[in-house]
């Protein structure tokens, strides 16, 4: 609403200072639901456990022609990278978080590389929240940002909780709309 | 207007055909290839199938170029252009002329003699909404442009001036902003990055025939007794000089056929600004012309390559909204490109481009550690390579650790350039960020158009309180390496808030 009071006195045109300038920093950022945190944990523990068990019926199948060591070595170079992915997202999960500005969404994530991506919710074109079945099992959803001439949403905010989604999503739907039908009326003047 | 179905004239199905059989084979050129082999190696099948195959195909083609011109249908309504096509489902498409951004028209040879032009009503998002025309008689081409251009120039202009609009093409051609030469054209094929994709595709299938026949000549001085294989092993420097100068002869028999190759796609260009929009026109076997709207252009990229500073050539891409999407960096349809262009009118191009003289700015260079932090792990990494080279090669030769270090310099001294061409410069509107190594780049944007701003860290930036942008534009990312934090943080700052503040919600 704001935004388009500005837009009517286009012609005022007062200088910012540089330290009057709203700064994302100040932002409180949330963080990601609690369950996220397990979720990650079990996503882990599913993409682990076939290669587990095929390497348990390696070694336990008495007929197979391959020595111990060598299960244990392919089952290892296999399964210590996957591991270490997941506590790499284990510690991510305390990381990352969100925070809703009235103009723009901030998002944050990364252990080693960090990033903070801003989106200015004027920018936005489209809204979806998404949840597989093991987010569902976990009470999360991820909502999805999608800008103009993108074909890929261009922000995912994951591990948020079902509910916080919805209405995050409801809540930019009506930003939109709203942001819409404004710059309808004021193009058919 | 006219306001009733209508189909294309029925001599656009051979342009239907003659195109649908260019895309078939545009999009199926593997398949081609590995037919093409497929032949090639087996016994059973020889050129009567292969004519057969192709015979069948081009028939085919005939008929699905039929079909869909009976099955075409256009419409012009007072306000938009509706469009029913499709071969087994029936598709229809509206553009309101509000929408669109661009209105292309495309000649190729074979439309020339039936008077009929390709219209291309181009919009912003995915490329697939896009709807054209294939083939509709230029007066009824015109006609619908200037329908188009006076209802989004009513919103944007006054009556007055839309008026001067639409009289515009029975007036003489206005007074071009730039055109360029034959001699500008070639020189922009020269310096393309065309030249690459030129030796991707011929540079394989080249060396290898270019390899086979030498090898073939060798064997049969040998056999001759004119040469003996004993001297020939000798002259081991003639064979690489040979060898040189064969690959820098075909480095610039591709350089003249990419100049060739522009001469032939630019052929004539001519940029005009007109009151709320620029146009080019060009081409020789395939007249295109393109516009650009003022309101829509939001970047301005100038581009100088390696080869183009020898030469003192430039080029422009106007850009524009649209899906930033493999097919469209491979055919660069929608670019709004200005070829050719020499140091001394590189000012007043990108002056009517911006609208406004060409300042040049103080370039804020990125941070120092920028370069530290490559030198460093460029030089560990060569260093630990010679090391290596010299204890495991047998014998411990001293040239290749040594080649290897040389190497390292010549990156060191790449690396400062690089560092050295980063630069970036705000005036509180827009932005201008220059990249580059020995040629360079400059892209200009207006802050507002920013989409999305990216803040990325490494643990080494964290260290040094540094950080690197990532701005997401309509047309694609740009980034920024290694800034100051605090610079970072004031121009997110300052990018959201004229994003947020600028009275274009959506492109």
């Amino acid at each position: 609403m704001n935004l388009n009071q500005n837009e009517n006195t286009e012609f005022a045109n007062p200088p910012i200072t540089r330290e009057a300038l709203p700064d994302y920093q100040d932002a409180i950022f949330e963080s990601v639901a609690s369950g996220f945190r397990r979720y990650t944990l079990v996503s882990t523990l599913i993409f682990l456990l076939p290669l587990i068990l095929a390497a348990a019926g390696l070694w336990a199948v008495p007929f197979i022609p391959l020595a111990h060591w060598k299960i244990l070595a392919v089952a290892g170079t296999l399964l210590v990278p996957l591991a270490l992915v997941g506590v790499y997202r284990w510690i991510d999960a305390g990381y990352r978080g969100w925070a809703l500005r009235r103009h723009d969404i901030i998002a944050r994530a990364g252990v080693f590389w960090r990033s903070i991506t801003a989106l200015p919710v004027a920018r936005i074109q489209h809204v979806e929240t998404t949840h597989g079945p093991l987010e569902r099992a976990h009470g999360l959803a991820r909502l999805k940002l999608y800008t103009a001439g993108g074909l890929t949403a261009d922000l995912v905010l994951i591990g948020l909780d079902r509910d916080t989604a919805d209405r995050l999503r409801e809540h930019l739907v009506e930003q939109i709309r709203r942001r819409d039908a404004e710059s309808d009326s004021t193009s058919d003047e | 207007m006219q306001s009733s179905w209508k189909a294309l004239p029925v001599s656009a199905i051979g342009a239907l055909y003659i195109n649908g059989i260019q895309r078939f084979v545009r999009e199926n050129l593997i398949a081609f290839f590995g037919a093409g082999t497929g032949f090639a190696v087996s016994d059973s099948l020889g050129w009567r199938e292969f004519g057969l195959g192709a015979g069948l195909v081009l028939l085919a083609g005939l008929l699905i170029a039929m079909i869909y011109h009976r099955r075409f249908r256009y419409r012009v309504d007072e306000d938009s252009v509706r469009v029913r096509k499709g071969l087994f489902e029936q598709q229809e498409l509206k553009v309101r002329f509000q929408r669109v951004q661009n209105v292309g028209f495309s000649q190729p040879i074979y439309l020339r003699p039936l008077g009929l032009i390709r219209v291309t009503l181009e919009t912003p998002g995915a490329a697939q909404t896009e709807v054209s025309l294939p083939g509709i008689a230029s007066g009824e081409a015109t006609a619908l442009r200037d329908l188009i251009s006076g209802a989004t120039g009513r919103r944007t202009e006054s009556e007055a001036s839309t008026e001067a609009c639409d009289d515009e093409p029975a007036n003489a051609e206005p007074t071009a902003a730039f055109t360029a030469s034959a001699a500008d054209l070639f020189k922009y094929g020269m310096t393309s990055n065309q030249i690459w994709i030129l030796l991707a595709i011929f540079g394989a299938p080249a060396s290898s025939w270019i390899e086979s026949r030498v090898s073939s000549w060798i064997e049969q001085l040998g056999t001759s007794g004119l040469l003996d294989m004993e001297m020939l092993r000798g002259a081991s420097l003639m064979l690489a000089l040979f060898v040189g100068l064969l690959i820098v002869s075909v480095a610039l028999l591709l350089m003249a056929v990419s100049g060739l190759l522009a001469i032939v796609r630019f052929s004539g260009y001519r940029l005009v600004r007109e009151t709320d929009r620029f146009k080019s026109r060009f081409g020789l076997l395939d007249v295109r012309e393109k516009s650009l709207k003022l309101s829509k252009l939001h970047g301005i990229q100038t581009v100088q390559t390696v080869v183009g500073r020898m030469l003192g050539q430039w080029h422009a891409i106007g850009h524009q909204t649209g899906a930033v999407q493999l097919e469209q960096a491979m055919n660069n349809e929608r670019r709004f490109l200005i070829p050719g262009i020499d140091e001394d009118r590189l000012e007043s191009v990108v002056d009517t481009l911006r609208g406004r003289a060409w300042d040049v700015p103080a370039w804020q260079g990125i941070h120092r550690r920028f370069r530290s932090m490559l030198w460093g792990r460029v030089s560990l990494a060569l260093i630990l390579a010679a090391l290596l080279v010299w204890l495991l090669l047998p014998g411990h030769v001293a040239w290749p650790p040594l080649a290897i270090l040389g190497l390292n310099l010549l990156l060191l001294g790449s690396i400062h350039l690089h560092w050295r061409r980063w630069g970036y410069a705000l005036d509180g509107e827009r932005m201008r960020i220059r990249s580059g190594l020995i040629g360079q780049k400059i892209v200009e944007f207006d802050l507002a158009r920013c989409q999305q701003v990216a803040i990325n860290t490494s643990p080494y930036q964290r260290r040094h309180k540094l950080a690197s942008l990532a701005i997401r534009l309509p047309h694609g990312e740009q980034t920024i390496p290694y800034l100051p934090q605090p610079v970072a943080v004031e121009i997110v700052n300052l990018l959201l808030y004229r994003a947020e503040n600028s009275p274009q919600h959506t492109l």
